[in-house]
């Protein structure tokens, strides 16, 4: 998997976290910029990560994660 | 435009706050001590305890009051929830439970079965498989089906069946455990 299926591997998890098939994220898209990613939908999303990508985060990887980016970059480096 | 006829105790055309809460003061305490298993105890398994196939279940029966409570909560008048005899004419042999009450044991099922005391409910999915009438005795059955030690966060599959084994009632919680 390159880094683009994994975008948009990743955005597609947002779209269905969010029920929103319009959304569009960047890297720098972050949680100021979705109204619902407050921390429920956090452990939403990244456990859906682990899923699709068969990884295993641990909690001081994803304490620091401040955008969408950041959370690529540990996708990519966990694979 | 006509009333359609309600056949509980609680007016649905008057429903304001305060007749809400004046008609819950006047629920009996014969109503609130209704067929559903009540436990003293409650299970406090932490995430150590906690293993995938972990099951819990307990039993409860659906009575008219638990619905006039649950009309006296919501206010929820649809009718065919209210009215019995519109009930048949949709082809249901009675009134049908609201879907939401069953579901609503999935709390009792979470906060007092699984984990139970550490329980923070994140998320609860239903799906409503099958009519509910008054008077079916249901068992509520909760499974870990994942456990994520990371976030402490557990998902349990449950079911609801009736005394037939069949399933009325389909869920998918999300608890935070927090032990």
């Amino acid at each position: 998997m390159n880094e683009q299926e994994i975008f948009d591997a990743v955005q597609d998890i947002f779209r269905d976290n969010f029920d929103d098939d319009t959304l569009v994220i960047t890297r720098e898209t972050n949680s100021d910029d979705i109204e619902d990613w407050d921390s429920l939908e956090q452990i939403n999303l990244l456990t859906a990560m682990e899923k699709k990508f068969g990884l295993k985060f641990k909690l001081e990887d994803v304490r620091g994660l401040e955008n969408v980016g950041d959370l690529l970059d540990l996708i990519v480096k966990l694979k | 435009m006509p009333r359609l006829r309600v056949d509980v105790g609680i007016d649905p055309y008057k429903c304001t706050v305060a007749k809400l809460r004046e008609d819950m003061e006047s629920v009996p305490r014969s109503v609130a001590q209704s067929k559903i298993q009540r436990r003293k105890h409650v299970n406090s398994y932490t995430m150590s305890d906690i293993t995938v196939g972990l099951t819990e279940s307990f039993e409860t029966e659906i009575t008219s009051e638990m619905m006039d409570m649950f009309y006296a909560i919501t206010a929820d008048n649809s009718p065919i929830h209210m009215d019995a005899q519109y009930a048949k004419q949709r082809g249901y042999e009675g009134r049908v439970v609201y879907g939401m009450l069953p579901a609503s044991l999935f709390s009792t099922l979470a906060g007092v079965y699984l984990p139970g005391e550490h329980c923070l409910l994140h998320s609860v999915e239903c799906k409503f498989v099958k009519p509910v009438f008054i008077g079916d005795k249901l068992t509520v059955t909760g499974t870990v089906s994942e456990i994520n030690d990371t976030f402490n966060e557990i998902t349990i599959k449950a079911v609801i069946t009736n005394a037939d084994g069949k399933k009325v009632t389909r869920g998918v919680i999300k608890a935070g455990v927090a032990k």
